[in-house]
């Protein structure tokens, strides 16, 4: 497959064409893939590290027979694997080593200086398995980046799983290369019978005695070994055991990765049936142990001995189907141990139920006292089923003056108790009868302060009494004020009323100077209505009354006696039209008449008839004579032009709102 | 590509439980394959991860009920049933000559461009020498 040209390839890679031509390699045993040709590495050092054996055996040297060689005086041998590697086997541990165990070391040493010189002695094979050694060590580093690289396949799930479904192919295609170039056989077989070949030479030339080659069944056998030595499980995937297989040393004994996998199902056939076996057998085991509980449960008590109930079911399947006497025995102990445990702890609870029981049996006897004699107690309550559960007389006793001590306790507290309860209540009337004092003193504050007040305002009004009258002598004009008549007033005793203040005065004084004006000005007003018509003027008037002491006395600046004239006159003509307007509304007939009027000019018949034709407005004359008696129509004689215009306008207003009434009629 | 079905309708039988964790890892490793991200790879390519653990995860059945006997007729059809196993390339690998059969795509004639099957079931002692072959359909080679 390797071109000729081509150096040969480290041990574990194989070379491959990608879908695009190129070729690449892949080291089966580390998942590692690479463009790039490994390169062929120098002579290793001596006892170089194992080096990690390719699924696939490369066609580019001579495959090596596996070898097994008992070192004497020791449980291991020396296994020289296919391709040149060797490894030390165990053959009683079953356990698989690269290095040499420290503990045969100086035997294997010795082991190896006679093998040396036998050697020698066979030229040929052993040449080839030296230059074939050489060819496929690896040096460290080479191991350990294989190593990390197989690390990563088992990180990287995906990674092993690629690898085996390439391989899968490659040996596909491997065998159909086979198959075309040597026309026959079962690729399979195909190593094997190889190595027998050679094998069988090496056997023929070289072997001696101790020297054991290792067929074929052994070789599948540790591979097994392997398998069950890492408990693969038979229900695991290949690939993912893989990187789990690989380091040890027994991987190695198969050659091809298609072989292997037909052992791992081979492996996982037989174990598949045994793990069936060890479920049912667990299953089988569990039952019987759990029939055997039951016996137990059914045929014991605490006080029960292992001999006699051996003795008792030794026949009884539930007995003899569980394990051996030494397993029943344990299990029979622990079960009784932990019967002794419940029964104990029953007792502990019925004792202390008694106790207390005990207890209140004392409390009942009122009599009981803390000085009470045991012996005087204790006949009149030992007929009590309580006194009899409590086994020990000793214990009663002992429960007996715990309980005296108890009693004499409580009493204790009972006295204390007693004592705070006076103290408190004391202490209680004591406050409640302070406080009775202070609602007392109190209320009578509250009296005083009554009287006190109705004291005061008496006085008050009776000095308020007194500064009127004191105004009423002093004050006889509207015509002062307070602060030029306060002076003089301060001379009177009466003036200092208890009870008044300032500003009281000053209202008081007020009040008596708004009187007298309010009078005076009535007076004025009285004297201006004898006097004054509607249309007099203050200058007619002013020489009539400027001499009656009713103007003089309000007031002798004339231009204030003209402003209240003419706010009176003013107020007379108002009065005098509102009574004029009221004299009209009195007066039907003007308002029977004026509608006549309408009727007959709108052509309406009247219901009378009679006067249909002399139907007309009432003139004003016929109007003032209607009303000319009436003082009030008399009182407008002054102004008649007024008068006149309140008639037009009353006609006016009368008019207008009946007309509408009438045309609704129609 | 069957999925992988959590909710049951019907208990599985007996024994499953033995190769549950590994078909549920499947499941999970197929998801995975199927939301990589395709950036960068020829349409094809990006399938053929999903192929190559539908084989793998058929394969391990088959082993496991053929080859191991690890597993019972009814843990096996129920596999079948419930997509864990691929049936008719099961079928296929029974008979001679298909023993490792790719995928059912590569032996479908219309599916190539030749009318014929895929060139990764041509015997390489058939093929001339130094060609190249790629099996596009599901990349076993
Ligand atoms: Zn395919
Ligand atoms: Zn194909």
């Amino acid at each position: 497959m390797a071109p000729p040209f081509r150096p040969l390839l480290p041990s574990g890679w194989t070379e491959h064409r990608a879908p695009n031509g190129q070729f690449y390699y892949y080291n089966a045993a580390t998942g590692h893939s690479t463009w790039e040709r490994p390169a062929t590495v120098p002579p290793p050092p001596p006892l170089g590290p194992p080096h990690m054996s390719g699924g696939i055996v490369s066609h580019s040297f001579q495959p090596m027979p596996t070898v097994i060689k008992p070192i004497p005086d020791t449980k291991w041998s020396i296994v020289f694997t296919t391709e040149g590697n060797e490894f030390y086997y165990n053959s009683e541990t079953k356990q698989s080593v690269w290095q040499v165990p420290e503990e045969i070391a100086d035997a294997v040493k010795s082991f190896k200086e006679t093998e040396e010189k036998n050697a020698q002695a066979l030229h040929d094979t052993a040449g080839v398995k030296r230059k074939a050694n050489d060819e496929e060590q690896m040096t460290s580093e080479e191991v350990k980046r294989a190593k990390g690289g197989l690390d990563n396949a088992a990180n990287e799930g995906t990674e092993y799983e690629d690898i085996a479904f390439q391989l899968q192919f490659m040996e596909e295609q491997e065998r159909q290369e086979q198959l075309s170039t040597t026309g026959s056989g079962d690729s399979g077989d195909n190593d094997n019978s190889a190595v027998h070949e050679i094998g069988d030479k090496d056997s023929q030339t070289q072997i001696k005695d101790k020297e054991v080659e290792l067929s074929s069944e052994e070789r599948m056998l540790m591979f097994k070994s392997l398998l069950r030595d890492m408990d693969v499980s038979p229900f695991a995937m290949w690939e993912k055991e893989l990187p789990r297989i690989i380091h040890d040393p027994r991987y190695t004994l198969i050659p091809t990765l298609k072989q292997r996998k037909e052992l791992f199902d081979e492996y996982c056939k037989e174990r598949v049936v045994e793990v069936r076996a060890e479920k049912i057998n667990k299953a089988k085991d569990l039952t019987a142990k759990d029939e055997y509980l039951s016996l137990l449960e059914e045929e014991t008590s605490h006080r029960s001995h292992w001999d006699s109930f051996r003795k008792r079911f030794k026949k009884d399947p539930r007995f003899k189907n569980f394990s051996d006497d030494k397993e029943r025995e344990r299990v029979f102990r622990k079960h009784i141990h932990e019967l002794k445990e419940v029964e104990a702890e029953r007792k502990r609870i019925q004792q202390k139920k008694a106790q207390e029981d005990f207890m209140k049996l004392l409390r009942e006897m009122r009599e009981i006292k803390p000085d009470s004699s045991w012996r005087k107690v204790k006949r009149l309550i030992d007929d009590d089923p309580r006194y009899v559960a409590v086994q020990s007389s000793s214990l009663r006793e002992e429960l007996f003056r715990e309980y005296c001590q108890k009693l004499e306790a409580e009493d204790e507290e009972e006295m204390t108790r007693k004592e705070n309860e006076r103290k408190q209540r004391e202490r209680k009337e004591r406050y409640s009868l302070k406080n009775r004092e202070a609602q007392v003193r109190g209320e009578r504050r509250y009296q005083n302060y009554d009287r006190n007040a109705a004291k005061r305002k008496a006085m008050r009004v009776k000095s308020i009494l007194a500064f009127q009258t004191l105004l009423t002598d002093l004050v006889r004009t509207h015509e002062v004020t307070w602060d030029g008549k306060k002076h003089s007033l301060e001379q009177d005793p009466r003036f200092y009323g208890e009870g008044l203040e300032d500003n009281d005065k000053e209202r008081l004084f007020n009040e008596h100077i708004g009187e007298i004006y309010q009078k005076r000005l009535k007076s004025y007003h009285q004297l201006l209505s004898e006097h004054v018509k509607l249309d007099t003027t203050w200058i007619e008037i002013q020489p009539t009354i400027k001499e009656d002491p009713r103007a003089v006395r309000l007031s002798k600046n004339e231009a204030l006696l003209e402003e209240l004239f003419d706010k009176y006159l003013a107020r007379e003509i108002e009065n005098a039209k509102k009574e004029f307007l009221e004299l009209l509304k009195e007066n039907q007939f003007i308002e029977y008449r004026t509608r006549m009027v309408q009727l007959s000019e709108n052509g309406a018949k009247d219901e009378t008839g009679a006067e249909k034709e002399k139907v007309r407005g009432l003139t004003k004359e016929e109007i003032h004579d209607v009303l000319k008696d009436d003082n009030r129509y008399l009182v407008l004689s002054h102004m008649p032009e007024v008068r006149d215009e309140l008639i037009t306008e009353y006609l006016n207003n009368v008019e207008a709102p009946k007309m509408t009434v009438h045309q609704g009629r129609d | 590509m069957p999925k992988i079905r959590h909710a049951r309708t019907k208990k599985p039988p007996e024994g499953f439980e033995d190769i549950e964790p590994t078909l549920l890892e499947f499941a999970r490793k197929m998801k995975d394959a199927e939301n990589e991200p395709h950036e960068g790879k020829r349409r094809v390519e990006s399938l053929w991860p999903i192929f190559r653990l539908h084989h793998q995860r058929s394969r391990y059945v088959y082993d496991l009920y053929y080859k191991r006997e690890a597993i019972t007729k009814e843990v096996y059809e129920y596999c079948i049933k419930h997509g864990y196993a691929d049936g008719n390339l099961i079928a296929k690998w029974k008979k001679p000559g298909f023993e490792r059969l790719c995928c059912l795509r590569c032996i479908q004639p219309k599916d190539t461009n030749f009318g014929t099957t895929c060139i990764c079931r041509v015997p390489k002692s058939k093929l001339e020498a130094g060609r190249i072959v790629e099996c596009v359909l599901c990349g076993c080679r």
